[in-house]
């Protein structure tokens, strides 16, 4: 994946990509300047090697009585005499970053500048990135030999969140090299947002609502798509008269058109367990999907909203607009610090978060029964649901779960008890599961690809959630009592 | 593929030197002056040759920065080898001042080495040549100090003393 830097917003500009119109951007963010007030001064190792070296023949003259020893000591001494002052000047550190918001794959620059506020021999800067982003370009100490620096980094961001933990330590040497000061300066705050996969295809209810929107409904109404022809009766307008069948019947007829409705979507973020590597996890697939689910169904002026279930549930009512995605994407940025032990009840939700009729798509690992059992629950309530499966790895053949490689996870031998005979047991637990929510109306889907047989190389995953939802497009989802 | 293009002009020779070698020009110029620190008392004092190798090995263990205490180890050794001198009537003071400066100059050199000092190197020297000239003079009037013969007297120790501390309160304000 090219790594693209995430574009500075500029004033009188439209909002570049994957940002809110509405708003402003902040551009660049500034720690404040720090003064000499967090500057820690300390003797450096050429400070202590100097005295160790002088040390010695001092002790040499006192116990040898000698004074012909301090001769050799007298240079080094000096020399500490000369520069013995713990200075108590600060240091002026300025840091800046392009961007407080971006894309997973995205880069941000991070600028530093450091000017001691005395005399100083050099001065390095050292970036300790936060835990999601990843230096690309720029080594993570940089030197000059001056008290003043100008650093960048280039960052790229590996994984939603938002990451507030990155620091800069700048260290300034004092005149001689005896002492060295350092600072810690906090960096700001960056957020990353899932990088949602691209949707071509929309998947839609059986049943549209009756705001109007981009898709074709199976009721007549005034839209632009023909639906049909049917016999005049009195109020119909003379110029939907469809005047071929009229004469080929004998009595009037006119045109029938399909309404145009907008579709009403709800995405599911099951939080309530989370497998896998970081980064690849079954939580950050699920999140990316819904982020995908956002920006398609939003872009196509349907109404979207997100539920995230960990428990209790958080959500955020159907809305429009690129405004809303933002809404959402902001929403289940926390989604890995969510942990509870409630089980959810779905009655809770009001309808305006999960209104009637509305094509629920849950992403999840089903791992944890209690999210099964919401969704059981939302299906016997009458929506149309559909489950991306989102749990990537399988459990390894020592029993812990690790990702499944090239090949799948191990094979296990024909006949052989242990692990090999656990993977399989979970394996057909697995099918099970599946097969137990089909049979209540509820498709499974796999993404990235089928955890029972296809292994996750997470290569070009976006155009896989694509292929997986792919079937429902022909056929619209049905929701309803069964 | 294309052939390899030849150079214009006169290579540079030292450059091609320095790239050619495992470590940077400070760390070998911090080596070169270890290499004299030790050898000047080894000259004046030849039975202390074992002191003089134990010092290569460690310098030559601190200059590319893999260990740093061997480079104070190197010093140390020079400084002992000096004071074999000292003890035998070998080395004369003047030049156990020039040895002292010597170590001095290595120790700054090798902190330039450790501090990764790239460019600058100009200004660097300027810096330490202060440093070095006071260390050189304090170690001479050490010297002449030591040479001259002063009777004894509990006032000269108080007075020693006094003056130690004030320079003590004095570095340390």
């Amino acid at each position: 994946m090219t790594a693209t830097p995430a574009p500075e917003a500029r004033p009188g500009q439209p909002a570049p990509l994957g940002r809110p119109a509405a708003g402003p951007v902040p551009s660049a963010r500034a720690a404040p300047p720090t003064a000499g007030s967090g500057f820690s001064w300390a003797p450096t190792a050429h400070h202590r090697r100097l005295a160790t070296v002088a040390l010695l023949p001092l002790l040499a003259a006192i116990v040898l009585g000698h004074p012909g020893y301090l001769v050799l000591a007298a240079p080094m001494v000096a020399a500490l005499a000369l520069a013995a002052r713990r200075p108590r000047s600060g240091a002026r550190v300025s840091v800046r970053s392009s961007a407080d918001r971006c894309l997973e794959g995205e880069q941000v620059v991070i600028r530093v500048g450091a000017r001691s506020a005395g005399p100083a021999d050099s001065a390095a800067v050292q970036l300790t990135p936060p835990a999601g982003l990843e230096v690309s370009d720029g080594a993570a100490t940089q030197v000059r030999g001056d008290g003043a620096i100008e650093a960048e980094w280039r960052l790229t961001a590996q994984q939603w969140g938002r990451w507030d933990s990155g620091r800069i330590l700048v260290t300034v040497r004092s005149r001689g090299g005896l002492y060295a000061g350092t600072v810690a300066v906090a960096l700001p705050e960056i957020t990353v947002y899932p990088r949602p996969p691209a949707l071509a295809q929309l998947v839609l209810p059986a049943q549209l609502r009756t705001r109007i929107g981009d898709h074709v409904d199976r009721r007549p109404a005034d839209g632009i798509e023909f639906a049909g022809v049917r016999p005049f009766v009195p109020g119909d307008r003379l110029r939907r008269i469809n005047w071929l069948v009229t004469s080929r019947r004998g009595a009037l007829h006119v045109n029938q058109f399909a309404a145009e409705r907008a579709a009403e979507i709800v995405a599911l973020i099951d939080a309530t367990a989370d497998a896998g590597p970081p980064g690849e996890s079954a939580l950050d697939r699920a999140v990316r999907g819904a982020a995908g689910i956002a920006r398609a169904y939003t872009r196509a002026g349907d109404r979207v909203g997100v539920i995230t279930l960990y428990g209790p549930m958080r959500w955020v009512s159907p809305g429009i607009g690129q405004r809303q995605f933002f809404r959402i994407v902001e929403s289940v940025l926390d989604a890995r610090t969510l942990h509870s032990y409630v089980s959810p009840d779905v009655a809770r939700i009001p309808p305006t978060a999960l209104p009637a009729g509305a094509l629920v798509i849950m992403f999840s690992p089903l791992l944890d029964n209690r999210a099964i059992d919401a969704v059981i629950d939302l299906r016997e309530r009458g929506y149309p649901i559909i489950v991306a499966d989102v749990l990537g790895t399988a459990p390894g053949p020592a029993g812990r779960a690790g990702p499944a490689g090239p090949a799948g996870p191990a094979t296990p031998r024909r006949g052989s008890a242990g692990p090999g005979l656990a993977l399989r047991l979970w394996r057909l637990e697995r099918q099970a599961l599946r097969y137990r929510l089909e049979s209540l109306g509820i498709p499974v889907v796999g993404w990235p690809g089928e955890p029972r047989h296809e292994a996750d190389t997470g290569a070009d995953t976006a155009a896989r959630l694509d292929l997986a939802l792919g079937r429902f497009v022909r056929h619209r989802v049905r929701g309803g009592a069964r | 593929m294309s052939a390899p293009v030849p150079l214009r002009g006169r290579p540079a020779w030292g450059r091609v030197l320095a790239r050619g070698l495992p470590v940077g020009r400070v760390p070998l110029g911090a080596a070169g002056l270890g290499a004299v620190m030790l050898a000047v008392p080894v000259i004046a004092v030849p039975a202390a040759w074992p002191l003089a190798v134990v010092g290569a090995a460690c310098l030559l263990a601190a200059v590319p920065g893999r260990w740093p205490p061997a480079g104070t180890l190197a010093a140390l050794a020079a400084l002992a080898a000096s004071g074999i001198g000292i003890a035998s009537g070998s080395v004369p003071l003047p030049l156990a001042a020039a040895s002292g400066t010597l170590v001095l100059a290595y120790l700054l050199a090798l902190d330039a080495a450790e501090s990764g000092l790239r460019g600058g190197g100009l200004r660097w020297i300027r810096g330490r040549l202060p440093v070095l000239v006071m260390g050189f003079a304090a170690a001479l009037v050490t010297a002449a100090a030591s040479a001259a013969t002063v009777p004894a007297s509990p006032w000269l120790v108080l007075a020693g003393i006094a003056a130690a501390g004030g320079a003590l309160l004095v570095a340390a304000r």
